[in-house]
């Protein structure tokens, strides 16, 4: 009985699926109330390209996996969960971070929203200065040289 | 490819919440979209519960000679990994380090001192300089920042318009405070405060010399009404949202807290009697910060029927608003049956 699990297909924008246990969905807020509303054995999602999906779904399927085997070894898991987000995240550029975001916010998972928020901030606190957080995020500065002067004066506190 | 840019700003604010409070000034810097989102009520709103937990824990900021007592005050929500008083004494060791390698050539000795804690962190440090300079700085003991208060001229200090007060003028500095005005955590504005009484049997004369970083200079006030008092002890006030609050002893020569407001629009100092004037506590009485508020707190010893002693604490809170008078509240609702045997 155990391995007669019920199994939901996931259809990303660009067409590739995923076939998944019905638990791993209910990670996401979005696709459980999806696929309680709409018994269908396929889901497509608009808004999430194929790649981006594919991560989401490891991502879920680590996660589910844990909270399942947290019943006996729950402490150890845990740091191996921890782990394994570092490792997640680790090698992942920016701008899959960006789209995992964009993702993890549409679909309502929680916690992978908040690790990749933490990666960004993680990012933007390892910048010396403003200028290399614009470099870094590739953000275009609107200010013109007296509207930087005049936030850098307010700003007095943080710059001896 | 996706960009930060195209997130929604509530986005853009989760992730921001998340930056330590030392970047955050640094961040409104990146461009005028990240200032709006830095300084929205819903930035903050974000900030401070991902940052909870950290007003509602107690915290002790009062010194006493040779021992200062500054608890893990705010550590939470300013992300800090030790104690904010070890962040204060680090501080000052690097600043000392720094200027040793200028002035060596000098041969000035110079001279360190923390002269007040705010509840929101902010120092005032004093700065003296053999021979004979002294300097003001305002400082964050977390991000090393700090800003330099000029010295106020002697006729700052009220000594041609009132009658001689008898003060050393090097005790007077010593004896400056800070206040802050804030608003969500967020400083608006501070008053660096110099002190000076003057006593006539049963009524204390008070001015200030207040520095305002507002106006950016000092200005002199005498109080209009005086206060019934007969000593007021100008060390260690407290300061809390804009407040001193110093204690005393008035003219029945019970204890008492004194108070005021340097951003209020009253002109007068509130004399608030301690809550357990009758009583005999345990401990020397005095107050600190606390979630925002005047706290006090003792212990109270009696005897039982059986013999034994039953030690009871009680906690108090000023309740600045009470009509007609401040006056301090007991919560027994803070305190769950602590027994000590």
């Amino acid at each position: 009985m155990e391995n007669e699990k019920k199994m939901i297909t996931l259809k990303s924008s660009d067409d590739v699926t995923f076939e998944v246990e019905e638990a791993v969905v209910l990670e996401s807020q979005f696709l459980s109330h999806l696929v309680q509303d709409c018994p269908a054995p396929e889901h497509k999602i608009k808004e999430v390209t194929g790649k981006i999906l594919s991560k989401v779904v490891e991502y879920c399927e680590k996660h589910v996996v844990v909270v399942v085997d947290g019943g006996d070894s729950s402490s150890s898991s845990g740091d191996d969960l921890k782990k394994w987000d570092d490792k997640f995240i680790k090698e992942m550029d920016l701008s899959t971070v960006y789209d995992l975001i964009a993702a993890a916010n549409y679909l309502n998972i929680q916690a992978l929203l908040d690790l990749m928020c933490q990666r960004v901030a993680d990012v933007i606190t390892a910048c010396k200065d403003h200028k290399e957080i614009r470099e870094t995020l590739g953000i275009v500065s609107d200010y013109t040289a007296e509207e930087e002067a005049e936030v850098l004066k307010e700003n007095e506190w943080a710059f001896d | 490819m996706m960009k930060l840019s195209f997130f929604t700003e509530d986005l853009l604010a989760i992730i921001l919440a998340r930056l330590p409070l030392l970047n955050i000034t640094t961040s409104k810097l990146v461009c005028k979209q990240w200032k709006s989102i830095i300084e929205s009520p819903f930035f903050r709103q974000v900030f401070l519960s991902h940052h909870q937990n950290s007003h509602s824990s107690w915290s002790l900021m009062r010194r006493n000679p040779g021992e200062e007592v500054v608890a893990h005050y705010g550590c939470k929500v300013w992300g800090l990994e030790r104690s904010l008083g070890s962040y204060v004494s680090s501080f000052i060791a690097e600043r000392l380090e720094a200027k040793k390698k200028v002035t060596r050539l000098w041969h000035r000795t110079q001279n360190y001192r923390v002269l007040a804690y705010t509840d929101i962190g902010l120092l005032l440090l004093y700065v003296t300089t053999f021979p004979a300079d002294q300097t003001y700085y305002v400082a964050n003991p977390i991000s090393k920042q700090r800003i330099k208060i000029p010295t106020p001229r002697t006729w700052h200090l009220g000594f041609e318009k009132e009658e001689f007060w008898f003060v050393e003028l090097d005790v007077l500095f010593r004896h400056a405070r800070l206040v802050t005005r804030t608003k969500d955590g967020v400083v608006l504005g501070f008053k660096v405060v110099l002190v000076n009484t003057r006593f006539n049997n049963t009524e204390c004369f008070v001015a200030f010399t207040i520095y305002s970083s507002e106006t950016g200079s000092w200005s002199f006030k005498t109080l209009q009404s005086t206060l019934p008092l007969v000593s007021l002890n100008l060390l260690d006030p407290v300061s809390l949202s804009g407040n001193l609050h110093w204690l005393g002893l008035n003219l029945d020569r019970q204890e008492v807290v004194v108070s005021y407001d340097f951003y209020g629009s009253d002109d007068q100092c509130r004399v608030t009697p301690f809550p357990d004037l009758g009583k005999e506590p345990k401990f020397k009485r005095s107050c600190t910060a606390s979630g925002g508020y005047l706290m006090y707190m003792n212990i109270f010893s009696k005897y039982n029927d059986n013999g034994c002693v039953e030690h009871k604490l009680s906690v108090w809170r000023l309740m600045n608003r009470c009509q007609p008078f401040p006056k301090f509240i007991e919560g027994d609702a803070l305190i769950s049956n602590l027994k000590f045997v």
